[in-house]
This record gives C-alpha cells, sequence and structure tokens, in this order.
C-alpha cells in the first residue's frame, strides 16, 4: 500500500493556491498501472515519491535532465513551496517507509525506515546501499538504448569500488603483519646474536691475548731501555766527576793560538763523538748479526779505543781494520740472506704495495671480491701478513744499517787522524799540561750536552712506568725474565726507535681490536633489545601467509587496472562519435561481453509480431542480435517496443538492490509492448525485489490498476 | 571487512569473460560471492595451495 499526502502552494499572480491529491486516489497499491488526463496530478505524484526516496541525490546518469528540473522546481523555486507524507508498506518485503517534509518552509526530508514499531532514519547514502531508485520517463527510447551503459557503468563502478577496497584491506592486512609478532623473525636475530656472540668470543680471546702481549712488550720495552738509559747515565755522571776533580779550579789565559788549537780540538772532538755514537749505535746489534765465527773479531772492534787509533793511528789500526772486515762480512751475509728469502722480500714488496694502494680507499665501504671482505678488514689482514715477515725484515734492514755504520766509522776515524795529526802540530806550543786540559774541558762539556740528553730520557721512562702503576725498581729486576719471554725475544735485534715503533704498532692493533669488540657488543645489545621488542608483540594469524597475500594483492592491482580500462572503454563506447571500427580488438571483446550482458537482461523483445530471444545488444552499431541469428537494427523497432526493451532492461539491472520503479508518459506502448513490463514488475515482486512501482500513461479517465 | 556487491551472475559473467588470469577471476567471483575478506583469503589460499600441488 502507498499513501499520498501533499500540499502545494504555489504563488499565482496575486493569489496563493493550495493544491492537494484530489484526482487520483490517496491510497495505491505497491505496483500499479495509472491512467489519467492531464493535469489530474500523475506527474505530480511521481515527483512527490522520487522526492521521498531522494530522488535529487541520483546522478546525472541515473536521472534525465528534464526531470531533475521538475524535482528541482519543487524544492527550489521562489513561487511553490510544498511539504509531503508518502507511506510505503510492502507486506512481501515486511517493510515500512515514511517519508516526510513536514514543513512548507523546511527543505528536510526525513525517510524513517519501520522493521517493527519503531522507525529509524535513513540517510541517502545508507538508502541507496539497498535501493534502487528508477525515475524515467523512457521518450526517444531508441536514442536512448546507448544509455543503457550507464547503468551498467554505475554496476560496474559498484565492483570497481569493491576491488579497491579489496586492496585497501590487503594493505591494512600486510602492515598489521609486518608489525605483528614474527617467529620467523625472532629466530633469525636469536642465530644471529649466537652467530656474533661466538665471533665476539674469538676476537674477545685473540684482543685478551694481544693485550697481554702488549703489556709484556711495553714493560720489556720500558725496563731495557729505562735501565740502559739509567747505565748510561751513571756512567756519564762519573766521567764528570772525575774530570771536574782532576780540572779544579784552575783557569787558563786564552791567547789567539790557544783558541785556534782549540777550535780544532773541538773539530777533532765533533768527529771522536760521531765516532764513538757509531760504535754505540751499533754496538748491541752487532753482535747478533754476526755468525758466532765471527764473535771474536766483533769482541777486538768493540774494545778498540777510538782515541788510541785517531792519535796514534800507526800503533792502533783495530777499529778501522776490524770495521772494514766486519761491514764486508755483513754485506755478504744481507746478500746472502735476500738470495735465502728473495720469495717472502718478493711478497713484503707486494704487500706493501697493496696496503699503500688500499689505504686510499680505507674508509670507503666497498668489498674485496674473490675474498669477499670489506677494505678495512682486507688491509688488516694484509697487515697480519706482512708481520710474519717482520724478523726476516728487521734483521734485513739492521745488516744494511750496520754495514753502512762500519762504512762511516772507518770514514769518520780517517777524517779523525788526519784532524788529530794537525792538532798535534799546533799543540807542540803548549805543555802536555796545556793539552791535558783543553781535553779534559772539551770532554766535560760533551759529558755535560749529553748528560742532559739521557737525564730527560731515564726520566721520560720512569714517568711512563709509574703511570702504568708499575715500581721502575721492581720492573728493573723484572728485565731479565722479560727479555727471556718467548714472545719478547723476538725483538732482541731492535733498536730503541724500532721498538717504539714496534709498541705504537702493538697499541694500535691492540686499540683496533678492543673497539671491534665494543662493535661487537653493541650489536649483541641491540639485537637483544630487538628480540624482548618483537617478543612484546602479538602474533598475527596470518603470518604464515605474508606471502601469499602479497600476491593476491598483486592479482587484485591488477584486476583494479582492468576495471580502469574497462571504465574507459565503456565511457568510449556512450560516446556518440564512436564506430565499432575504431574500438581495439580488446574493447571490441568487452563491447561484445557488455552486449551479452544487455541481451541477458532484457531477454525477450517483441518485434512486429512475434517474441524474439535476445542474444546480444550492440549499442555502438545499434543492432540486436537474436538467438535465432536474426539482425533487427534499433531504428527498425516500433517506439512503444523500444520503450519497452529499454524499460525492460532498466529493471533488469537492479545490483540485486530492492527496486522503486516510477515511470512516465510510457504513451507510446500498447497493451502488448506493456505487458513484458507488467510481467517483469510481477517477478521482481515475486522475488522480494520491488518495493513500490509505479508507471502512469495518459488517459481519458482517471482509472487504477494494481498489476500484482 | 565485509563486501556487499550481492550476486549477480550475468555481470560476473561480463567481467569474468575480459579476466584471463584464473586467480583474478576467483577473485572476483569471491568479491561477488563472499561477504567477508577472511572467507576470501581462506578460499584463495586454498585454491593457491591446489595450484602449487598440481
Amino acid at each position: 500500500m502507498i499513501k499520498i499526502d501533499y500540499l502545494i502552494e504555489r504563488q499565482e499572480g496575486d493569489k496563493t493556491e493550495k493544491y492537494r491529491p484530489t484526482v487520483i486516489p490517496t491510497e495505491l497499491p505497491n505496483v500499479v498501472y495509472i491512467q489519467g488526463p492531464n493535469s489530474s496530478g500523475k506527474s505530480t505524484l511521481l515527483n512527490m515519491i522520487a522526492l521521498a526516496f531522494f530522488g535529487r541525490e541520483l546522478t546525472p546518469d541515473e536521472l534525465n535532465q528534464d526531470l531533475r528540473e521538475r524535482l528541482d522546481n519543487l524544492m527550489d523555486s521562489d513561487h511553490q513551496k510544498i511539504q509531503f507524507k508518502i507511506e510505503v508498506d510492502n507486506d512481501a518485503l515486511g517493510t515500512r517507509f515514511v517519508s516526510q517534509k513536514t514543513s512548507l518552509d523546511s527543505a528536510e526530508i526525513i525517510l524513517k525506515h519501520f522493521t517493527n514499531s519503531k522507525g529509524f532514519p535513513m540517510s541517502p547514502e545508507s538508502f541507496r546501499r539497498e535501493y534502487k531508485l528508477i525515475y524515467d520517463i523512457p521518450n526517444s527510447p531508441l536514442e536512448r538504448l546507448p544509455l543503457l551503459l550507464n547503468s551498467v557503468r554505475t554496476e560496474q563502478k559498484a565492483v570497481s569500488m569493491e576491488v579497491k577496497r579489496l586492496q585497501d584491506q590487503l594493505r591494512r592486512i600486510i602492515g598489521e603483519i609486518k608489525n605483528s609478532r614474527d617467529p620467523d623473525l625472532i629466530e633469525k636475530l636469536r642465530e644471529d646474536r649466537k652467530r656474533i656472540q661466538t665471533e665476539y668470543d674469538k676476537k674477545k680471546k685473540i684482543a685478551d691475548e694481544e693485550l697481554q702481549r702488549h703489556k709484556k712488550l711495553l714493560e720489556y720495552f720500558w725496563a731495557r731501555f729505562y735501565l740502559d738509559h739509567q747505565k748510561e747515565q751513571i756512567e756519564i755522571e762519573d766521567n764528570i766527576d772525575k774530570i771536574t776533580k782532576h780540572l779544579g779550579k784552575k783557569k787558563r789565559q786564552q791567547n789567539q793560538e790557544y783558541k785556534s788549537t782549540l777550535l780544532l780540538r773541538n773539530q777533532l772532538e765533533d768527529r771522536i763523538k760521531q765516532a764513538e755514537r757509531i760504535v754505540q749505535s751499533i754496538k748491541s746489534i752487532l753482535p747478533k748479526l754476526l755468525p758466532k765465527d765471527q764473535i771474536g773479531r766483533y769482541k777486538y772492534w768493540a774494545e778498540a779505543d777510538i782515541r788510541n787509533e785517531v792519535f796514534y793511528p800507526k800503533i792502533y789500526s783495530t777499529l778501522r781494520k776490524e770495521s772494514k772486515s766486519l761491514g764486508e762480512q755483513l754485506r755478504n751475509i744481507g746478500f746472502s740472506d735476500k738470495q735465502q728469502h728473495q720469495s717472502e722480500i718478493a711478497n713484503v714488496n707486494l704487500l706493501k704495495t697493496l696496503i699503500t694502494i688500499l689505504e686510499d680507499y680505507r674508509n670507503d665501504d666497498i668489498t674485496i671480491p674473490v675474498v669477499n671482505l670489506p677494505i678495512r678488514e682486507f688491509i688488516e689482514s694484509l697487515n697480519v701478513n706482512l708481520d710474519r715477515y717482520g724478523e726476516i725484515i728487521t734483521r734485513l734492514e739492521n745488516i744494511e744499517q750496520c754495514a753502512d755504520s762500519l762504512e762511516r766509522l772507518v770514514k769518520v776515524v780517517n777524517e779523525s787522524v788526519i784532524l788529530a795529526g794537525d792538532l798535534q802540530g799546533k799543540e807542540k806550543h803548549f805543555g802536555p799540561e796545556d793539552n791535558e786540559e783543553i781535553s779534559r774541558q772539551q770532554e766535560l762539556k760533551e759529558l755535560e750536552t749529553r748528560i742532559k740528553g739521557i737525564a730527560e730520557k731515564t726520566s721520560e721512562y720512569r714517568t711512563a712506568i709509574i703511570k702504568a702503576g708499575l715500581d721502575p725498581e721492581a720492573l728493573s729486576k723484572k728485565y731479565f725474565k722479560l727479555s727471556k719471554d718467548p714472545d719478547n725475544k723476538y725483538y732482541e735485534n731492535y733498536t730503541e726507535s724500532q721498538l717504539r715503533e714496534k709498541v705504537k704498532a702493538s697499541e694500535s692493533n691492540c686499540d683496533s681490536r678492543e673497539d671491534e669488540c665494543k662493535k661487537l657488543e653493541r650489536r649483541i645489545e641491540d639485537i637483544k633489545q630487538d628480540i624482548h621488542r618483537f617478543e612484546e608483540r602479538e602474533p598475527h594469524k596470518y603470518h604464515d601467509k605474508y606471502l601469499a597475500i602479497n600476491r593476491i594483492l598483486t592479482h587484485v592491482l591488477n584486476l583494479g587496472r582492468s576495471f580502469e580500462s574497462f571504465d574507459d572503454t565503456l565511457k568510449k563506447m556512450a560516446g556518440n562519435a564512436v564506430r565499432y571500427t575504431d574500438l581495439s580488438n580488446e574493447e571490441k571483446k568487452y563491447s561484445e561481453s557488455v552486449g551479452d550482458y544487455l541481451a541477458k537482461k532484457i531477454g525477450t523483445l517483441r518485434h512486429i509480431s512475434r517474441v524474439y530471444k535476445v542474444k546480444n545488444i550492440n549499442v555502438i552499431s545499434k543492432k540486436i542480435k537474436t538467438d535465432t541469428g536474426k539482425i533487427i537494427h534499433f531504428s527498425d523497432l516500433g517506439t512503444g517496443q523500444g520503450q519497452a526493451a529499454y524499460l525492460d532492461t532498466l529493471l533488469s539491472m537492479s545490483e540485486n538492490k530492492k527496486i522503486i520503479a516510477l515511470f512516465d508518459e510510457i504513451a507510446m506502448m500498447d497493451e502488448t509492448s506493456l505487458k513484458p513490463i507488467k510481467d517483469r514488475l510481477k517477478k521482481l515482486y515475486d522475488e522480494k525485489k520491488l518495493l513500490i512501482a509505479v508507471i502512469v500513461q495518459k488517459g481519458e479517465h482517471v482509472k487504477v490498476e494494481p498489476i500484482i | 571487512m565485509e563486501h556487499n556487491i550481492g550476486f549477480d551472475q550475468d555481470l560476473l559473467n561480463l567481467f569474468s569473460k575480459m579476466i584471463d588470469d584464473k586467480n583474478e577471476k576467483l577473485i572476483l567471483e569471491l568479491l561477488f560471492t563472499k561477504k567477508d575478506v577472511e572467507d576470501m583469503l581462506d578460499e584463495l589460499f586454498k585454491a593457491m595451495e591446489h595450484q602449487k600441488n598440481d
């Protein structure tokens, strides 16, 4: 049952007229065919029902412009105001609607839906989700058949929206899985932690061992040179004491001759000191480089007195003779060692060259192919390899340096011999006491200069030992033990500067190993925190399906793209200018498929005197193909038949929603053409897909015919 | 999580004819027939598992 009540207040010149439904009954069956004369209120009835069910919310595709203007005119014009109450009871659906515009001045239309005694307001959006309002005047039906595509488009858009919703839902699920507890990831992190812990333990052990070795080396270095310098300092102090005592406090007057003699003596002293320094610099290393059978010669050399050699060169020549001989011996040993260690030397040269080149790239994030090591680690491994040759290389370097020093010593002694000869000539003018005094003065000056340097060094070592929390005297006592330690024994050939470099390198190595261990410690701590953080999360039910859902999302995205292309094709098909031959193969396939769909919806078609089963409707070519293979051009259809075909198709495309069907001015349709529409409405009502249907047509008298 | 296209076999056929990939066809069908995304996923997992076994 449809109950209608409305009031139209209209300004007609200087008068305000009020119109209410008077000609057409105010209570109508749910599915009804109404005939009536002009101005009987047929169209007003349809307009009121359309407004009641949010007709103005229909899209331009869904509502023809004439009808929209009619609705707008009722709601928005200045010369008239309306109010209405439309009630619909549908027993088949078990539902009741009441739509009201309660005041002439209010624009608000309230639609209430009753499923029991209580009604709930329904918004246009929620109404549209379940119901489809079809309000149409099927004029020029043949031209409008292609507009059926708009209905296809509406339905296609609904599916496309669902595809997009599904995309969003899948993305959300993927995001949830990513943020959920991942047992695989936790297991992987645990394995990483274990692996890094093992690596840490290994590196820590090596670092601790290296540190112990470094401490021993450092103690050895301090003890050895603290003792050496201390001993030297004491010796020099004794000498200074002796000379000072010898000289007493007397001071000689200095003339020109005395000054030039003193200058010559100074030059000679410089040479002799130079020679002594050379002897001193190689004295401790030389025996370690010589074969055992040369140690006797070395002893002669070491015990030789430089001053005797300089002042009495004809009597004493051991230093020059043995220096020359030992130098030659060393050259031979060096040559033979080089021959013997040719491949090691080549390796060292290669390693040094590689390290020099790679140092320029040390801080770059590069991995060396084949060995698959970061550049920094690769340099370290090369250095470790280089260290293996340290002993050989140091020995060869020391041999060369000693041989050079011996050659230089011979040269310096020879120069000193010449200077001494000159000095002796000058000193003839002085008495032996004078010469003795000059010599002692010179020596004293030298010793005073030397002792300053030695004392400074002794003090430096002492400070370093105390700073390290050690007792210098206790460390000195430990020296013998330290020097016999297998790790330190190897350094006995090292000079002070060589050993200092070694200590520095060892310290830097220890620092770098410690840094490495700290980095690993931090990584282990970070992983522990990550594990803790991930363990606190809840697992996701689709965790195992993560990849599968990603694959599904890819398919759904493809589907979305397909629907975009369907929409483009549909727009093209609905355009007036398009010809079937303009379409691509894919577009033709889609057009064919749409034609099949429309044919399925229209079902049968009356043409002339026969009813045909429709197989395909080609809206571009404007042809209908029947199951018998007959081709009917749109233009060959009668207007009434065209109207029927159009309305029938509209009704068949309900998107599974319940329909409110309002058809106006179906004047071209005779009873025969109207029959399939009536049948379709009956069928829809029986299938509970129809809320109401009102069809109006011009007639001489008001006639209300229930269709069901 | 609910979809609500409603089942219209003719409409489904219209789009289905245009889709070649069998998984995409199935997704389309499920959009018409399943209201819950979890039901859809269950069906899709089964189908994919089946394809893997094939």
